[in-house]
């Protein structure tokens, strides 16, 4: 061994075993973007940073089933949160069931317990897309039903029309036209007749390229018009290709007491099971917004930032 | 386990083989600096090390072997200060032959080029799952060698650049960048 040592021309091979074996990948790595898509989700974080507090996370769990689909989520209580149920009835952890026909998502039942608080039924048609959702509860305006017929256009979001029911049987209509950008055909409203309200979907100048359907598109923007309203911002992240973080948030002037609401809808946890499941998500984040103290003016003043965040998170 | 079995016998092998026949000069080094990907979207910035060994044909030319390996924290800039930013811990190793280039022996700064055809892996590490790839690159160097002693020198510099041949779709990067720095030191007779 000491002649080893003395010996300068027997390091060469040491060194050259030492060189060549290596290697950090293992087998169980996502080593391509067709391993990306074997991903499932494991569980929710649902981040809140308000009023210059310390952010919160809360972490929704999720089951699935034998057939290896969701089947149920669990979420715990959001009292005292921007992040909320769309009826006001629930104030307490409650589970989100999901019930599935031909593979699809048929029904997202919100329960306590034994009580439906919330369910949402979805019907395809012949092409697999969306055309009606149905949401019953007890909601805002003494609403317990809404029906939204969901209309496509050359394979593209179109129209929604919602016809909403009372508790004693009134009605209401609204339409939604999606309006898309001439020079490349990616969506960029949702005219909402008759109040006139837009909602805007933008392309998020640093990242450029198309919201949907873009492999390489990492952020998309869409708010609330006319300006003079609340500035809302909404943007979901692709990471890997799939979709991780969807949020949010507003900005809000020092000083003036801001208590918006950010609605849940099934379509922000289900996004990758339904089609053009992107733009009806956007759409519904922002259509069931609950705007408390609008923002007024175009400027001026201090303004400090509130958001809510679902970040998907994903395991083999 | 294989990796020291290989080891044992390869030592086994040089001992016994140095009575029997010469071995040709060579000369080793380690170097160490910072490496990355550079038209990646994301924030990235690896510092690690190379290791060489490389067996001299003449004194203008060598072959031999590289290993470099880097590690440190990748982060996706979302552009705007909204999303919050989290660090993802990176490694990337890159390990194959090389042919070196460079002035004559005498000179006290020598400068050298340096073609080389890697195995590149990179590997993400997300928490839950990681994102890894394992790939080819041919590569060039450009360094400069400072004379110390007999056998001694400094490697001022050496500036690599690879060309993957698959991208690292997560980084959406398909070029590798290296800047190091270390010692080289020959050992044989020289030729």
């Amino acid at each position: 061994m000491a002649r080893l040592w003395r010996s300068e021309s027997s390091l060469g091979p040491l060194v050259a075993a030492l060189l060549l074996s290596c290697s950090i990948v293992k087998d169980s790595d996502v080593q391509s973007l067709a391993d990306v898509g074997q991903l499932r989700i494991t569980a929710l974080e649902i981040k809140e940073q308000v009023q210059q507090q310390s952010p919160k996370t809360t972490k929704v769990s999720l089951l699935y089933g034998s057939d290896g689909k969701i089947s149920q989520f669990n979420f715990p209580s959001f009292a005292g949160s921007k992040f909320s149920f769309r009826s006001p009835t629930i104030t307490g952890s409650v589970v989100g069931q999901l019930s599935y026909t031909a593979g699809k998502i048929s029904e997202f039942d919100i329960r306590a317990g034994s009580e439906s608080k919330e369910k949402y039924l979805f019907e395809y048609d012949g092409s697999g897309n969306l055309f009606k959702l149905t949401s019953i509860g007890t909601f805002p305006g003494d609403v317990v039903q809404t029906v939204d017929s969901i209309i496509y256009e050359s394979k593209q979001l179109a129209k929604v029309f919602r016809t909403s029911t009372t508790s004693t049987g009134g009605k209401s209509k609204v339409t939604y036209t999606a309006a898309y950008n001439t020079s490349d055909g990616t969506l960029k409203t949702f005219g909402q007749s008759p109040t006139g309200d837009i909602i805007q979907i933008d392309r998020n100048s640093n990242q450029g390229g198309d919201c949907f359907e873009n492999a390489s598109q990492h952020e998309c923007v869409a708010y609330k018009t006319p300006v003079s309203s609340a500035q809302i911002t909404i943007r979901h992240r692709f990471v890997g290709m799939r979709l991780e973080v969807v949020m949010m948030g507003e900005n809000y002037s020092i000083g003036v007491k801001n208590s918006d609401k950010y609605v849940f809808h099934p379509l922000m946890v289900l996004r990758e099971e339904i089609n053009n499941s992107e733009a009806l998500m956007m759409f519904y984040m922002l259509d069931w917004w609950v705007e408390r103290y609008p923002l007024t003016g175009g400027g001026g003043g201090t303004f400090e930032r509130e958001f809510v965040s679902l970040n998907f998170l994903f395991g083999t | 386990m294989r990796r020291l079995v290989t080891i044992i016998v390869l030592i086994g092998v040089s001992v016994s083989a140095r009575a029997q026949f010469s071995v040709p000069p060579f000369d080793v080094e380690i170097k160490g600096g910072i490496s990355g990907f550079p038209t990646s979207k994301w924030d990235y910035m690896g510092i690690g090390y190379k290791a060489g060994v490389h067996v001299h044909l003449n004194q203008h030319v060598a072959i031999g072997w590289t290993y470099m390996r880097s590690t440190g924290n990748a982060s996706e800039d979302s552009g705007d200060n909204i999303f919050p930013t989290e660090d993802f811990k990176t490694t990337e190793l890159s390990t194959g032959p090389s042919l070196r280039l460079s002035t004559g022996r005498s000179r006290k700064m020598r400068p050298y080029i340096a073609l080389s055809y890697s195995k590149v892996e990179v590997v993400t590490d997300r928490g839950d799952y990681r994102y890894s790839i394992k790939t080819n690159a041919p590569g060039a160097s450009v360094g400069m060698l400072v004379k110390l002693g007999n056998k001694m020198y400094i490697n001022l510099f050496e500036v690599t650049y690879r060309k993957l041949s698959d991208k690292v779709f997560w980084l959406d990067a398909q070029g590798q960048l290296e800047i190091k720095a270390g010692l080289l030191y020959n050992l044989g007779k020289k030729k």
